[in-house]
């Protein structure tokens, strides 16, 4: 058993929770306000709620800094599944801290919208602007890393492979889901803005999915003889 | 031969269904949402639909139509030997390639007038939807090119599983457009 691979895995299901619980009861931004709430209703949206938005922040930083841990483990096994050369994992060891970088931006633009409660609307709406944007926008960034990570399942050089083969699938998937993220500035309103079912709704759950795939893999994987150590 | 036991068979790799099986459902709240807004304001949808090329969407569907059925022609042609998979796949990107071109050809049409993703409704639906249909094709041509280089260089034989999968994946984007040809070019 490779405990730190098991370690990496769980790391990722707590960065997860902190996610959730920073975005849903401290910044109740899950579901995500509308993008078309007039400027003044938005910017009270985090100066009424000055406590809950700096706690988030706080549970975002860890949740943030733990996708990265998570990342680490995953690295590990793709790096095994790659063989020697592995170009394709440093590709991917590189994606990981900005793919969830956004997630850092996301609230350090929160917290300053709610740090001086007396600011310009105008102003406090720009910095939540950029925060929720933060969270929808990197969707091709995520199409690639997904895609790059199920080829790389997809080409396992072992005879038994690190990860199930149909995993493979499901990070392609979920890449493919993630491309509406990327268009949210057009729109205020609808299917395709900041909360609508397509640009939000469907990369949120798939990314959640996701994450409980690859915890599913990772644990399984820990067990590979491969990845014991030497 | 007394009592022939059919074994059931899954083509491909079972992993390549739990993509298409995902695929479809999301698909099916891409076109429940659409039929949703479509209902808030029937006037502008109809009125929208009329400035899409129907001839260029039907010559996409036969395309596509077309390509399935050379895809269908290969998997059975590696069955039995394989002497001909590399013309068939080679039908199989033709026709695939020749989709892309179209699609180029109605979007560039449709930018020239000024009509782009957000002008109204309507339109954002059709350039995402058949975006992230066109990013299926560009995979599934991937898929093929690498397929039809394998079959240059190794038996047929050998090669069925990859052929069944990425033949089950290339009718995924087939339906797929037949649904959406449907929903944006046809329906009243």
């Amino acid at each position: 058993m490779n405990n730190s691979i098991k370690f990496c895995a769980w790391a990722g299901q707590l960065a997860m929770f902190l996610m959730f619980m920073a975005m849903w009861p401290a910044w109740h931004i899950l579901p995500p306000p509308s993008p078309s709430l007039p400027l003044a209703e938005w910017a009270s949206h985090f100066h009424d709620n000055t406590v809950g938005v700096f706690v988030g922040a706080a549970m975002m930083m860890a949740g943030s800094s733990l996708f990265l841990v998570f990342g680490g483990g995953l690295c590990a096994c793709l790096k095994r599944m790659e063989g020697k050369n592995c170009p394709l994992t440093y590709g991917m060891m590189m994606f990981f801290p900005f793919g969830f970088f956004p997630l850092f931006a996301m609230l350090v633009f929160l917290v300053e919208a709610a740090f001086r409660p007396g600011m310009n609307p105008e102003i406090i709406g720009m910095l939540a602007d950029l925060g929720l944007f933060m969270l929808a926008i990197p969707g091709l960034v995520a199409l690639i890393q997904f895609v790059i990570i199920g080829v790389i399942i997809l080409r396992d050089v072992n005879a038994e492979p690190i990860f199930p083969r149909w995993t493979a699938y499901i990070n392609i998937w979920v890449g493919i889901l993630s491309i509406p993220g990327c268009i949210v500035p057009f729109f205020k309103s609808g299917p395709f803005a900041w909360n609508g079912i397509i640009a939000f709704w469907i990369p949120a759950i798939a990314f959640g999915i996701l994450i409980n795939v690859l915890f599913f893999a990772m644990t399984k994987a820990a067990k590979h003889p491969a990845l014991q150590a030497q | 031969m007394t009592t022939a036991t059919r074994t059931r068979h899954i083509p491909g790799e079972e992993g390549i269904w739990a993509f298409i099986f995902g695929d479809l459902v999301i698909f099916a709240v891409f076109f429940l949402t659409f039929i949703f807004y479509r209902g808030e304001n029937p006037e502008l949808y109809a009125s929208q639909q009329a400035l899409l090329s129907e001839g260029l969407g039907l010559l996409n569907t036969l395309l596509l139509l077309t390509s399935s059925l050379f895809m269908a022609q290969a998997v059975r042609v590696a069955r039995h030997g394989g002497a001909q998979l590399p013309g068939l796949l080679a039908a199989v990107i033709v026709c695939g390639l020749g989709f892309v071109g179209v699609k180029v050809i109605e979007w560039g049409s449709k930018i020239q007038d000024g009509i782009t993703l957000n002008t109204n409704e309507f339109f954002t639906f059709y350039y995402m939807f058949t975006g992230i249909h066109l990013i299926h094709v560009l995979i599934g041509l991937a898929v093929l090119v690498w397929l039809f280089l394998r079959s240059l260089r190794e038996p047929a034989s050998g090669m069925i599983g990859v052929l069944e999968s990425g033949g089950a994946f290339w009718h995924l984007v087939d339906l797929l457009w037949v649904v959406l040809f449907a929903l944006l070019y046809l329906m009243k």
